[in-house]
Formats: C-alpha cells, structure tokens, sequence
C-alpha cells in the first residue's frame, strides 16, 4: 500500500495515512467501480485489445487478476515529466505526452515533491524585493524634481521676501482701514 | 493633465504671452487701480527676526504668527496633542491669503501682457491700412 502512496514503511512524512489507505482500497476493490472488461484469454482477443490499446501482440501482457486492472496492458513506466526527453517534439509539449500513447499509474506526477526548489539559492531575498518596489516611486519623485523648471503646475508668482527698502501691495484698497491690525 | 502640457508647450513657443517667475511683476503695481493699494506691513525688521530666533524660511509677512505658534508649542512640547492648533490655524490663514495674493499678481501680469500684445497687433494693423492707404493715394 505504501508503494502506491509513494511513501517507505518507516516515512513520518504522512502519519496519518488511513484515509488514503482506505480510499485505495475502496477505488482497488468496489465492486460498483470495477473495470468493465475482463483481462483476454484466447489469442484473437488478446490480438483485439492489443489493437485497441496500439501495443504489437507480442508485447501485449495484462496484469495479473488481484490488480483489478481488467485487460489494462502492463506497460513498463515512460517516465514522469522530468525524466522524459525535453527536447523531444512531443503532441502535448506542456505535458511531454504524445496522442493515445500507453501511460502508467506512477508517472502521472509533474510536479514532484522531491524536484521542487527549496534550496537557498532559489529563495527570495527579501531587502532586494523591497528595493525593486521602490524603482518606480524613485524615478517618479526625481522626475518630478527635475522637471521643476519647466514649471507646470503653478500659475503663481513666489512669494515675496521681507526686504528693508522694498514695499509689497495686497489687492485692498488703500482707505486707512485696519489700523493696527497686521495682515 | 492636458491642460498642464498643453500649457507648457505655448509657454515655450511664446513666452512673451506668460509672465516670468524668476523675474515677478513687471508692470507697474499701481496701474489701475483708482483708489490705491494697500502696502503689506512686515511684522518684524530683519534684526527682529534674528533676535526671536524665527526660522530663515519663514521670515516673511507670517512671521507673527508662526512666533505665537513656535511659543505654544515651546510650552506644550512634548506632547502632541492640538493645544496648539488655533494658533497653527491662524498662521495657516495667513499663509493661504498670501498665496492667493501671489495667484492674483501672476493673473495680473499674464493679463496685462495679453494686453500689451494685443494693443501692439492693433497699432501694427492700422499702420499697415494706413501704409495700404497712402500708397493707393500716392
């Protein structure tokens, strides 16, 4: 059973492994889900399935009863997507799979736990990150700043300096109102 | 945003149409107005300012206020809660109103040029009639 999980005997990986066990062996042995077909005895109809599954008569070879396979072929692995060829022109490049070509039970898996990168290399660094979010607002700002004397937004004069001899007019008329009040 | 490049475009094609900022008001600031302008009283002299001890950035026609807030925040210091925000307020005020003054000058200045040109293009055009004229008679 732990062959078909992918575990060894003694792996602490998964502790809990009697549900998947029961559900092997309910999806193995109900018989409500049993193949159709019988796995083929005489010779035309072993011919018959070996066509239908595109496999020579020769190489043909079912699997054996206890497997509840029906007259699924036993078919030596082709390997999962890592192992296969990459450089192969295959019918389905994004699953390395070739049209109606025999697949096995074991190589279904495309991502393995085992090939995923959780090495240091591959981690991210996180002070990097943040300056990379910082790349736009930088260049924003300092745009921002170099275009100032092209003045594009402010239809104003700047604001006059408190010079000694220099006198600077507000828009009131001059009737000597507000004496003692400051501006 | 448009408008704003737009603007900057005719700005650099013709730039005796905008005022220019570095220079400020070119006319004269009494040119009408009938009834006068009033001045805008500094509140402290220069000496005055150095002695309160007034930041060189605002050493302008604020100063008052801005030294009523420096003393409320010199007493509630360092709490930040807004003991200090009607005097806060008040300089803000004051500040806005120069800026508005500031907005008023430029507009000002931006509409006595237009009018400086257009007065120019008038007189160009009835020379040139006149000129049109003379000739036809000469």
């Amino acid at each position: 059973m732990n062959h078909l999980i992918g575990l060894s005997r003694r792996s602490v990986l998964l502790t809990n492994r009697l549900p998947i066990q029961t559900s092997i062996r309910t999806a193995l042995n109900n018989r409500d889900w049993r193949p159709n077909e019988d796995a083929p005895v005489s010779p035309e109809d072993r011919a018959a399935t070996a066509r239908k599954y595109n496999i020579l008569e020769e190489d043909y070879k079912p699997l054996p009863p206890e497997r509840n396979a029906g007259d699924m072929p036993d078919v030596a692995p082709a390997g999962k997507y890592f192992d296969r060829n990459p450089w192969e022109d295959y019918d389905y490049a994004a699953d390395r799979q070739n049209w109606n070509e025999p697949r096995h039970p074991e190589d279904h898996i495309k991502y393995d736990k085992t090939r995923l990168g959780h090495g240091p290399e591959k981690q991210p660094i996180i002070l990097k990150e943040l300056l990379k979010l910082l790349v736009l607002p930088v260049t924003f700002i300092l745009a921002a700043y170099g275009l100032r004397s092209l003045e594009l937004m402010t239809p104003t004069f700047r604001s006059p300096k408190v010079e000694p001899g220099v006198v600077h007019y507000s828009f009131e008329k001059n009737d000597d109102s507000g004496h003692g009040v400051r501006y | 945003m448009g408008l704003n490049f737009s603007g900057t475009i005719d700005r650099a094609r013709n730039p005796e149409r905008y005022p220019d900022k570095s220079k400020g008001p070119t006319f004269d600031s009494m040119y009408g107005f009938p009834d006068g302008r009033k001045p805008k009283i500094a509140p402290y002299t220069e000496e005055e300012m150095q002695t309160l001890n007034i930041p060189l950035d605002k050493r302008d026609y604020c100063a008052h206020y801005f030294r009523a807030m420096m003393l409320c925040t010199q007493q509630y210091w360092p709490s930040q809660y807004a003991y200090c925000e009607p005097e806060r307020h008040a300089w803000d005020q004051c500040e806005i109103k120069n800026k508005i003054d500031d907005a008023k000058e430029y507009e000002r200045e931006l509409r006595l040029r237009r009018r400086r040109l257009r007065k120019e293009e008038v007189a160009a055009k009835l020379n040139s009639t006149e000129k049109e004229i003379s000739k036809n008679e000469e």
